[in-house]
């Protein structure tokens, strides 16, 4: 039965290229992979460099230009914050929805690897740019750039930390709704509190900051062990 | 290079999606059939570790893939049954992503990606957008995306629904061409897709494997239990109700009938049995235990 089949269409003349390959190919096979992780890394953020710079420097310059505008407007840096977290988020959520977490479930750089890298190449990149419009807005101005940075940082890895932490824990819907709430909160504390946040000392800045950092780390942590704790839980009851 | 299922379980709260497995996976083409709802799809994402079994284990080369994944998964490549990409990557943007993904060097990614375009004959459609593919194209680069990294394990859910008949033949070519090197798992309600190249047939059944053996063993069960008959249209219905028949035919006023009995059908001609038959024998059963309940 089989044999009929495989006389039918399979050709021998391929059969054997196909093994001649095959066998040239077992020689290429130790080379097939990137050895050093900074070169995967790197190749990844090539593939997604436009992605990252474009989005970061978008928001990044528009909430900047506005803050300068508004007398007094560090909320709007937080603004900046809150948005790159959502990007984050929505990126995440957005390829899991897809189907493609399936899939990048089991290669090197899974899901968790990948969310917690870009959350980190997305904040570095709109660091750098709040940093660059704050320098040449000051410049040009009266503009204390520091404090609005210390402003905008704080809350970026606030909200940072609670996606991370989020995003595996609950199921996709509800990691939304929660992540939107937070950050619109914040938003709305923000604006309120405008006044009042020109006020706060420089030594209670750096505190939150120090504050909000711990918890940003403790989010990575959380998220890249999920994978491997799930794991060991699984086994750990069975035992 | 072997990969054992070890009592693997998986529960989703009240069902148990696959009951108790134990397999041992070797070199060669596996076909996995199965009613919709079998748990086929649940065993294959436990064999490629993305979902977490309730309880047992998956080993390769001795060793349980969860606790060697990264290395594993260097050898693995999987294709889902839903198949998700970004909508807007062209055909070989996306290949390349999951080349790096897969961390993969560049040299060796693009001239795999030539290769596997020709392959599965996608190559003019390379600079398309996924969005724009037909269904069966877009399966067609799932199957491509799991070969990337030329896989000793490869998994394949469905791999054929939706394919056009030369394409099958195309696929089912390469199927067996892969089977050679390493284990090819992969599942399909289409028996005829895996009864030419299968090397193994395992066949589920509400969680639990009901066979795993070869075709010929498995067709040899069904030896003297395949018949044919002509009969008038009364006669026809009446084995419809009563008996498992798998093909109909009609001709004229005289209908032709492929029935599967364990009791000899009168003048019914023994018939040379195929899956279809092994298939049907045992889930027909099914449906009609099921309605006999309901009675
Ligand atoms: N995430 C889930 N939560 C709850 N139940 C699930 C889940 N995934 C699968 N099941 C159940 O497990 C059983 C097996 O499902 P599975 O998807 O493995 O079947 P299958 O053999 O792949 O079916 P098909 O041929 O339709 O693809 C089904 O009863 C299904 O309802
Ligand atoms: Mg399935």
């Amino acid at each position: 039965m089989k044999e009929k089949y495989k006389k039918l269409e399979i050709d021998e003349d391929h059969m054997k290229q196909t093994i001649e390959l095959s066998k040239l190919k077992l020689k290429n096979r130790q080379t097939k992979y990137e050895e050093s992780s900074a070169c995967i890394w790197w190749s990844f953020f090539k593939k997604e460099s436009m992605k990252y710079m474009i989005i970061s420097l978008t928001c990044s310059c528009i909430l900047c230009l506005l803050s300068f505008a508004i007398e007094g407007g560090y909320a709007m840096c937080t603004m900046n914050a809150a948005l790159i977290g959502t990007i984050v988020l929505y990126d995440d959520l957005r390829s899991s929805m897809m189907g493609m977490e399936e899939l990048l479930m089991c290669a090197k750089l899974n899901p968790a690897k990948i969310f917690v890298y870009k959350s980190n190449i997305y904040l570095l990149m709109a660091l750098i740019s709040t940093l660059l419009f704050n320098l040449i807005l000051s410049s040009f101005h009266h503009f204390d750039f520091m404090v609005s940075l210390f402003c905008s940082l704080i809350p970026m890895y606030l909200i940072s930390a609670v996606t991370l932490i989020v995003v595996d824990q609950v199921s996709n819907k509800l990691s939304i709704i929660i992540a939107y709430i937070s950050i619109y909160a914040v938003i709305a504390f923000e604006v309120n509190q405008k006044v009042m946040m020109l006020s706060i000392s420089n030594k209670m800045i750096v505190f939150l900051l120090a504050v909000s950092f711990g918890i940003y780390c403790l989010g990575i942590y959380i998220h890249l062990n999920q994978i491997s704790n799930r794991k060991e839980n699984v086994y750990g009851i069975n035992r | 290079m072997e990969l054992i299922v070890d009592e693997l379980t998986k529960q989703f709260l009240k069902t148990v999606a696959v009951d108790h497995i134990n397999l041992k996976l070797e070199k060669g083409v596996i076909g996995l059939i199965g009613a919709n709802g079998s748990g086929k799809t649940t065993l294959m994402k436990m064999i490629c570790g993305i979902l977490p079994p309730t309880s047992g284990k998956v080993c390769w080369n001795g060793k349980d893939i969860l606790s060697q994944y990264d290395s594993y998964v260097m050898n693995l490549g999987y294709m889902p049954q839903h198949l998700g990409f970004y909508p807007s990557f062209t055909i070989q943007e996306f290949l390349e992503y999951m080349s790096v993904v897969k961390g993969l060097k560049k040299e060796f990614y693009m001239k795999k990606i030539d290769e596997l375009l020709f392959k599965l004959n996608l190559e003019e459609k390379r600079k398309a957008k996924i969005k724009s593919l037909s269904g069966g194209m877009q399966r067609r680069v799932g199957i491509a995306q799991a070969l990337l990294n030329e896989p000793k394990i490869l998994i394949l859910d469905e791999p054929t629904a939706g394919l056009d008949p030369k394409e099958r033949i195309v696929l089912r070519n390469l199927i067996s061409r892969l089977g050679e090197e390493s284990v090819v798992l992969l599942s399909t309600h289409i028996v005829s897709d895996v009864e030419s190249i299968a090397d193994k047939i395992i066949m589920m059944k509400k969680g639990k494997i009901l066979y795993y053996d070869d075709p010929e063993n498995l067709l040899n069960k069904m030896e003297n239990k395949v018949f044919e008959v002509c009969c008038e249209r009364k006669q026809a219905e009446e084995y419809m109700i009563n008996k498992i028949v798998v093909n109909v035919k009609k001709h004229q006023n005289i209908y032709t009938l492929r029935i599967v009995s364990d009791e000899p059908i009168e003048n019914g001609i023994i018939t040379e049995p195929g899956l279809d038959d092994l298939y049907l024998y045992h889930f027909k059963d099914e449906v009609l235990q099921d309605f006999g309940e309901d009675i």
